[in-house]
């Protein structure tokens, strides 16, 4: 299809580029207000315990401390964010990991509210607390939570309100006739451990009640889900309600629910009187959220020629003390055709930090263990990786279409050529070159990720102020991902304007239409076809007034670089600037209350990553000599926006492969290393320059034919490193990240 | 952190003086890398009173050969070090080592003094306060090493120092080690080796509370001598090692006179290999002889349970550094 497209598809200017580089860019952790005050939270020394008794007389004794609350002052409303998650009441009587929140001062500096915690006298009653994922399980384990679970697993059956279409079975046809048809059976378990999104923000929240309103400023990523939640455990309206971001530094799913401290921040700023600032160390940062740590047990069932027959996954999903994940949001039927598929999902409950959302849910993990035993039926079959990924991956011509458009051969073709794959893959277990105790050897995968929710509401205001400038108004959030770019090239090519004639408001709940969480990687796919419909109103609107103006018909107009013109007289027109400051110009407001996206189908995005690896059989040392990324987003909105984003994302999933690991001590479940020293994420020197690719689509639903490409592009490389260092050594690693202990223990060393 | 009272001390004296007032509640910043972590993350019961600024005596930051001797001053900046054009020609080992640590921000305000009285890494002992409460463990006069029973992934492969299993993380202290070097403190003169010969845990030095460090000196190493030092890490910067190794070697007429080999990061105490430096003594240097040091230098290892693949790396940083001594 070949379509004329003058601001989408281009590398424009990032908004914020300036403002970030030149450090002018505006976080929650600037904002002073006047008599603010700062707040510090105690939190509990034990995985489990029952506060017997807690003494704050001689915190509030000291001088400086204006609030103490504890779990006497918590509401009894539970935080549940939606889908998302659930954190029990603001605070608890019973404590449930070392870390967990017990209580919190607000006082006149960091210092003084420190020095208080240490005045707080809490006797606890300690319980018996389980932290190992398979020991929760066992029937007589300690319990986590008193209802609601069945041996520490979360009974999809006793919630559901909060997940109707999400149940923990995915099922398809027979698995059993499926494996009894296959002509190889493989059984394969792969474990992958907690890990930490690395935002570079620390999370802060400055609360502010202004009489009987509550103003957050708050680092997040869905203000509406946020302001809904908080207004309820609150007992007020959500008018009394408001949300601010002024920017956030990462977020990648660890801000998608109302977490505690929020509230803690409006509970203290209510009692004391004053705004009150609280604000993360990184420390704590990390003890906040994590992705699960998981164990998954696979069972494939192929034909010789490399046919599906079946494909049997148990996915065992660590949610820690309040994760609240029943579903993995996204599993193999996504990828290949399958004709007998079963997916049983444990959410399990340990006394260890909550999981929740972090860069997806399930298609990170699930990649791994998919990708790493299809390799090795693969290999029993002697068929070839790229051959059978190209037959096997599901089309939009199936029925019913699983994906709205797919390009998952040009992923591979592109991919395998900028890897040299052709000269380098020597077969499964084979490196290319031996030297010394070095093997070198290349690795693939591919995975998939959905564009967003598309029955999630969601709505956009476009508005042409008088001087000809558009503004659009959407309750999404920029997470650092340039929306703020992005929507205004969508809502720019949809108005016929200059890009430089558009912005993009987000950041506030009192003046923005409802928009659900940044997250889900909705914001391009669902978000971008609401802004066009939006903009295509107030389009439709501008030219009818226009059309008066050049007495023709409004239909005999279109817009070209922020002019109205007659399209059979390009010459006769006018600057909408001259259309909207015209005397009796009404004000152009475009507003779009759903998108105009299919239902039913949904959009998903294709990967294919390729790796080359050198691994060194004396230290166990690995070394990715090239990382090769092609993703289908449909039309790239802006290209280099679409490289950051893929570029990042295999920064996050290289650091999965052989480094990122929150380690939990095995007796307590305490987080060991929260701190970016021992929690090691790849410097430049350790991660290559990455090459990111894209495949040629256009999606036929999406706007000016994109897809979403918020969380895909973190989903495969992981799984490419692992298939590269299997080629190297020829011996299997199935416990992530592949750290030189594991690689001299397999090859026998150690 | 808590309110601490801050001194600037301009001459030594004056610098022991008030470690002597403060009698054990005052501790020393010079870099402050180490101890910034130590004072912020309250992994400590008590909080000192009094830090004392050495940074502000003068004359403590220098690098000179003088009589055959190379002398570096304890405020000496690791980056002046790695970058010492003398240090590079004669004393290989020990640039090589500075270029080692941490950062280059690290670097250029860690000393080679702090390096030397740098804390361990273990993360029981260093678990901060703020997020759930310190623990007491061995080196804070407490009862029980959580690593022997917990996650020791980077604990010690050649024992305990009275029950302790962290590792001695300096890059320096093994260079040193095998350069044959000795230091001079505000009281005395010791080898390097004496220097970390701790008895008990709560200290990695022989240092007492109002003594200072004040100079590294090395002497010139003999002619034909060659030295090297490698480190693994997890990632090719910032990280303290999982394993690091010294070596210095003196051939003549193609054989082993003398050889110095020093491990770190494996014990709680920096380790000499004596057994591989006698391997090699009187051979040529070959990959069959570096191999048996190699070995040889693990001999004694007995690994926890989760970090026996420190002996491999070991293992193969002995072999490989005696190899490019060769």
């Amino acid at each position: 299809m070949v379509r004329e497209l003058n601001v989408v598809g281009k590398r424009a200017l990032l908004k914020d580029a300036i403002r970030k580089v030149t450090g002018k860019e505006i976080y929650s952790d600037d904002l002073e207000l006047p008599g603010m005050l700062y707040a510090k939270i105690l939190r509990s020394p034990y995985p489990h315990a029952r506060i017997r008794s807690i003494d704050t007389s001689k915190a509030e004794a000291l001088p400086g401390v204006k609030a103490v609350i504890t779990y006497k002052d918590s509401p009894p409303t539970h935080i549940l964010c939606a889908i998302h998650n659930w954190e029990g009441p603001v605070l608890d009587k019973i404590v449930r990991f070392v870390g967990d929140e017990v209580a919190a001062v607000a006082a006149v500096d960091e210092e003084t509210a420190e020095e208080a915690l240490d005045l707080i006298e809490v006797d606890y009653e300690i319980l018996p607390a389980v932290v190992d994922l398979e020991e929760a399980m066992k029937p007589g384990a300690p319990t986590v939570h008193e209802i609601g679970y069945v041996n520490n697993v979360r009974n999809w059956e006793a919630f559901p309100g909060a997940f109707p279409m999400f149940r923990p079975v995915a099922k398809r046809g027979d698995v059993e006739k499926g494996f009894a048809e296959a002509d190889l059976i493989v059984e394969h378990e792969v474990r992958t451990p907690s890990l930490h999104p690395g935002q570079m923000e620390l999370g802060t929240c400055v609360a502010w009640w202004n009489d009987d309103k509550l103003t957050l400023w708050i680092s997040h990523q869905c203000p509406f889900e946020i302001r809904e939640v908080i207004a309820k455990v609150l007992g007020l309206p959500e008018c009394k309600v408001r949300i601010i971001a002024p920017t956030v530094g990462g977020a990648f799913g660890f801000h998608n629910s109302a977490s505690r401290f929020l509230l803690i921040s409006a509970l203290l700023a209510k009692k004391a009187g004053r705004p009150v600032k609280y604000r993360f160390t990184r420390e704590e940062l990390l003890i906040h959220k994590r992705r699960d740590a998981t164990i998954q047990r696979l069972k494939i069932g192929l034909k010789r020629d490399g046919a599906f027959t079946a494909l049997y996954q148990e996915h065992i999903f660590d949610n820690g003390a309040y994760g609240f994940k029943i579903h993995p949001y996204g599993n193999s039927w996504d990828m290949y055709r399958i004709p007998n598929f079963e997916e049983r999902f444990y959410g399990v409950a340990t006394d260890k930090i909550s999981s929740g959302c972090i860069r997806g849910v399930g298609n990170f993990t699930t990649t791994l263990g998919r990708e790493q035993i299809v390799d090795m039926a693969l290999e029993k079959l002697g068929l070839d990786p790229l051959e059978f990924r190209m037959k096997n991956h599901i089309r939009a011509t199936d029925v019913p279409p699983p994906t709205t458009s797919e390009a998952w051969d040009d992923c591979i073709r592109k991919g395998a050529e900028a890897i040299g794959w052709k000269e380098k893959w020597k077969g499964f277990g084979k490196p290319y070159e031996v030297k010394g105790s070095k093997r070198r050897a290349v690795g693939m995968a591919v995975s998939v990720h959905l564009s967003g929710v598309p029955t999630l509401p969601v709505s956009a205001v476009v508005i042409i102020d008088r001087d000809g400038k558009a503004r659009l108004l959407l309750g999404f959030q920029d997470l650092g991902t340039n929306m703020t770019t992005t929507m205004a090239q969508i809502v720019a090519e949809a108005l016929g304007f200059r890009l430089e004639d558009v912005v993009v408001e987000d950041r506030d709940t009192d003046y923005l239409p409802y928009a659900p969480m940044t997250g889900a990687s909705i914001t391009a796919y669902i978000g971008g076809s609401v802004a066009k419909v939006a903009a295509l109103d107030a389009k439709r609107k501008l030219l009818d007034y226009a059309a008066k103006l050049l007495k023709v018909k409004p239909e005999e107009l279109d817009i070209k670089d922020s002019r109205v013109y007659v399209k059979e007289r390009p010459e006769v027109g006018m600057k909408v600037e001259e259309v909207t400051s015209s005397p009796l110009a009404p004000i152009i407001i475009g507003a779009a209350p759903f998108h105009d996206l299919p239902v039913t189908t949904p959009a998903l995005t294709c990967i294919a990553a390729f790796a080359d690896v050198e691994v060194d059989v004396e230290t166990g040392e690995v070394k990715i000599l090239k990382l090769v990324q092609v993703n289908d987003m449909g039309q790239p909105i802006n290209p280099e926006v679409c490289e950051n984003q893929m570029g990042g994302g295999m920064h996050m999933s290289a650091g999965a492969a052989l480094l990122e690991e929150l380690v939990h001590d095995p007796n307590d479940g305490r987080v060991l290393n929260p701190n970016l020293l021992d929690y090691k994420e790849m410097t430049a020197l350790d991660f290559p320059t990455p090459v990111t690719l894209i495949a040629d689509n256009i999606d036929p639903a999406g706007p000016f034919g994109a897809k979403g490409l918020g969380e895909a592009p973190a989903n495969c490389a992981h799984a490419a490193v692992a298939a590269a260092i299997y080629n190297a050594i020829g011996v299997r690693i199935n416990e992530f990240p592949i750290t030189p202990d594991k690689i001299l223990k397999a090859l026998g060393r150690a | 952190m808590r309110p601490f009272k801050y001194f600037n001390a301009e001459t030594i004296d004056e610098a022991v003086s008030i470690l002597r007032e403060y009698k054990g509640k005052a501790r020393i910043i010079a870099g402050g890398t180490d101890l910034l972590g130590i004072l912020k993350d309250r992994i400590y019961p008590e909080y000192p009173e009094v830090l004392v600024n050495i940074k502000t005596i003068k004359g403590l930051d220098y690098i000179k050969e003088e009589a055959g001797v190379l002398k570096i001053g304890a405020l000496t900046k690791l980056y002046d070090i790695e970058k010492s054009p003398i240090v590079n020609d004669r004393y290989h080992a020990l640039a090589e080592a500075a270029h080692a640590v941490g950062g280059p921000q690290i670097r250029n305000m860690g000393t080679i003094g702090g390096n030397l009285c740098q804390d361990v890494r273990c993360w029981y002992f260093r678990y901060p306060h703020h997020i759930g409460g310190r623990l007491i463990c061995l080196r804070k006069g407490g009862t029980m090493c959580y690593a022997m029973a917990g996650d020791n992934r980077y604990h010690s492969i050649f024992g305990a120092v009275g029950g302790c299993v962290a590792v001695h993380p300096s890059d320096i202290a093994p260079a040193l080690i095998a350069l044959n070097a000795e230091v001079e403190t505000s009281k005395r003169t010791l080898t390097i080796e004496e220097f970390f010969a701790v008895k008990e845990p709560t200290r990695t030095t022989v240092l007492d509370s109002d003594e200072i460090l004040t100079e590294i000196r090395i002497p010139r190493p003999a002619p034909g001598a060659r030295s090297k030092f490698m480190k693994f890490r997890l990632r090719r910067a910032i990280d303290f090692a999982i394993v690091n190794a010294a070596v210095s070697i003196v051939v003549e007429g193609g054989v082993c006179k003398d050889a110095r080999i020093v491990l770190n990061a494996v014990s709680p105490t920096p380790y000499r290999a004596t057994k591989a430096e006698d391997v090699l003594k009187g051979k040529s240097i070959d990959e069959s002889t570096a191999e048996a040091a190699g070995e040889a230098a693990v001999a004694d290892a007995i690994p926890l349970s989760r970090n026996k693949y420190k002996v491999q790396i070991a293992k193969t940083l002995v072999k490989r550094a005696i190899l490019a001594c060769k």
